[in-house]
């Protein structure tokens, strides 16, 4: 059992590697960690993904939300014409007809121009304005006093770079490594 | 200038010294052996951190036996597949992690599909100075990883050294499945054609090897070879090995070597209950000498499958630990039967067989047929193998096999030592030192230089 007050924090910007995060934190907890995860959620991961009770989450949803490209983006191009198109489509009779299937037609294409233009684009900038939210929040995360920051995905790196400069006695590092939750120094009794 | 004594060779063996790797005592062989036989060998090694950070183990003691006539260059790499601590990543990937990334995977794409193209870079780099000064002779590119093929074919074209390969393991043969390793727009093939077509000659461990890849490029044919491993007289002295059953005591089966999860250890694990259910073979034990895998988080899993985790009061496997090369013989002399657990495969002969043959030991066969050791054993006297990988049959060869340990017959014994002492290392790479020094004498004006 890992000594009391050894805390490992987990940036997880992206999906892809949910399943390995949760497995981790399992395990951390097993060993005694105190386990913090940082998400970049759009869509509630830690619900979806049933993180164990006994992590804390820390979430830049809505912080991400705020952000203006995205903010504007979304204005722009989902929100604003979607509803336009939506409270037209309730007019009564052949009036709403051809809304609804302009609502519809608007609905794809959004869809389809947030992941092919949007993501393609903004993905090139969203670490860095991930890391520029995060570092906010440092205090939150315990950064100060935590062992160990791992970084779970590439949009995560810029993050945990910035934070590896910052607190230099920080362990940061892109492994998920098991064996180190129980090879910790604290375990051994003071000489 | 004075003038030159000693043929010039470069040597391009990422896996040396201080590697634990299994391929790294060819390597270490063949450059002992240049050097003894008059050459003037530089070797292009990986970096020390490669070794210590990356795979987490390396033979310090077998770095400290290379020749000092060896002068040996560690080009740097970098680490970007393997680097995990985020503080050594350099001012680009912190910054810009998703460029990076596509940056490193265009490079893997267009120039030289393989994580260790860096390092090739760099020795092709480090050679151009070192032969501006005093030009090579011959350079020889050995094997995993390939990009050092890569590098000896860029020295050919921007220097015009000559070149051979050495393939310790195959490139795009997957050899355990029999199939292509990559698939048939992958650019692995464009470069092992290239490669070939330019090189003086290729080497293979053995003749299926030889055979599958005359059969891809028979334009090459005629230039490839067979350069057998062999059993190394520095490290390996057979009389060191020799040993009798302790008469009241059960039987050791001693595996020598690594174990890895290509190797049928679920049915050896099987096998050895059941000779220990037999009568009068409740003592045998399978013991096994050696790292459990190559790599520190494959430990875990194979002390598992090896049955080393069970509370169990007597376990028919139990794991005598790493053993140094210089005190290999005392793991043989521990051995009453020698256990030959690999892959399985006719491309596949292992290293350690040569061993085994030299101590005159019996030896017991637990791999998948066919196998390219079967083809050195056939003629080994005391060679048991079972007829497949089913339990019962493993444990009746093994029995046979503890009975003729336990009841030597000296003919025969003598015999397969006197057929095990033939494959020495030095004996194999022979041809191979009178090949490569034609090569150099005929200059980079020879046979197969001037047309490339």
């Amino acid at each position: 059992m890992n000594q009391d007050g050894d805390r490992v924090v987990i940036a997880v910007f992206k999906p892809g590697g949910m399943k390995r995060v949760v497995r981790y934190c399992r395990a951390a907890l097993e060993a005694g960690w105190e386990v913090r995860v940082l998400l970049a959620d759009g869509h509630c991961w830690a619900k979806r993904w049933k993180l164990p009770p006994g992590v804390e989450v820390v979430s830049l949803r809505e912080a991400e939300r705020a952000v203006p490209v995205p903010w504007l983006y979304t204005a722009a191009v989902e929100r604003v014409p979607g509803g336009l198109l939506h409270r037209a489509a309730r007019l009564p009779g052949p009036l709403g007809r051809p809304f609804g299937f302009a609502a519809r037609a608007h609905r794809r294409v959004a869809g389809a121009l947030r992941r092919r233009v949007f993501w393609r684009v903004y993905g090139w900038w969203r670490p860095r304005t991930l890391r520029r939210l995060a570092m906010r929040r440092t205090d939150r995360l315990g950064l100060a006093s935590a062992r160990r920051l791992i970084v779970a995905d590439d949009a995560a790196v810029p993050f945990g770079w910035r934070a590896a400069g910052r607190f230099p006695e920080l362990e940061v590092t892109t492994a998920f490594d098991a064996e180190a939750l129980t090879a910790s120094p604290t375990l051994e009794p003071a000489a | 200038m004075p003038e030159r004594t000693a043929p010039r060779l470069l040597y391009l063996a990422f896996y040396y010294p201080p590697s634990r790797a299994s391929g790294v005592f060819r390597a270490y062989a063949t450059a002992e052996h240049f050097v003894r036989s008059g050459w003037d060998v530089t070797v292009m090694a990986a970096p020390h951190r490669f070794f210590t950070d990356v795979v987490k183990s390396s033979d310090e003691a077998l770095e400290a036996r290379i020749d000092p006539r060896i002068t040996v260059e560690r080009p740097p790499m970098d680490y970007f597949s393997w680097e995990t601590d985020v503080r050594r990543f350099g001012r680009f990937r912190g910054n810009a992690p998703v460029a990076a990334r596509r940056w490193y995977l265009w490079k893997q794409r267009r120039v030289f599909p393989e994580r260790y193209l860096s390092w090739a870079t760099a020795s092709v780099r480090r050679a151009r100075r070192l032969h501006r000064r005093e030009r090579f002779d011959l350079t020889i590119a050995t094997g995993n990883p390939f990009a050092s093929f890569a590098a000896a074919w860029a020295l050919r074209r921007l220097a015009r050294i000559p070149y051979i390969v050495d393939y310790r393991d195959a490139w795009t043969l997957d050899q355990f499945a029999n199939a292509d390793m990559f698939p048939p727009d992958h650019p692995a093939w464009k470069w092992e054609r290239r490669v070939l077509r330019s090189a003086e000659h290729s080497i293979h461990v053995n003749e299926a090897m030889r055979e599958w890849h005359a059969e891809r490029y028979p334009f090459a044919a005629d230039r490839m070879r067979v350069v057998l491993n062999g059993w190394d007289p520095e490290f390996f002295d057979p009389a060191a090995a020799q040993s009798r059953p302790a008469p009241e005591a059960g039987l050791r089966y001693g595996f020598i070597g690594t174990i890895t999860h290509v190797q049928p250890i679920e049915e050896a694990v099987t096998a050895f209950r059941l000779l220990r259910a037999m009568p009068g073979r409740g003592d045998d034990v399978l013991k096994v000498f050696g790292h459990l895998g190559f790599f520190l988080n494959s430990r875990a899993q194979l002390r598992r499958e090896l049955g080393l985790d069970e509370e169990e009061a007597d376990p028919p496997v139990e794991y005598a630990g790493p053993v140094a090369k210089s005190r290999i013989g005392e793991a043989y002399a521990d051995s009453d039967v020698l256990v030959l657990m690999t892959g399985g495969s006719r491309y596949v002969t292992t290293g350690k067989v040569f061993e085994y043959m030299a101590t005159g030991k019996p030896i017991l066969s637990i791999h998948e047929s066919p196998c390219a050791a079967e083809d050195l054993l056939r003629d080994y006297p005391l060679w048991f193998r079972p007829e497949s990988l089913d339990p019962a049959r493993i444990a009746a060869a093994a029995a046979a096999a503890g009975d003729a340990a336990r009841h030597p017959d000296e003919r025969r014994t003598k015999e397969a030592r006197a057929y095990g002492e033939r494959f020495t290392r030095a004996r194999s790479l022979e041809p191979l030192e009178a090949a490569a020094r034609a090569i150099a004498e005929a200059g980079a004006n020879g046979p197969k230089g001037a047309a490339a």
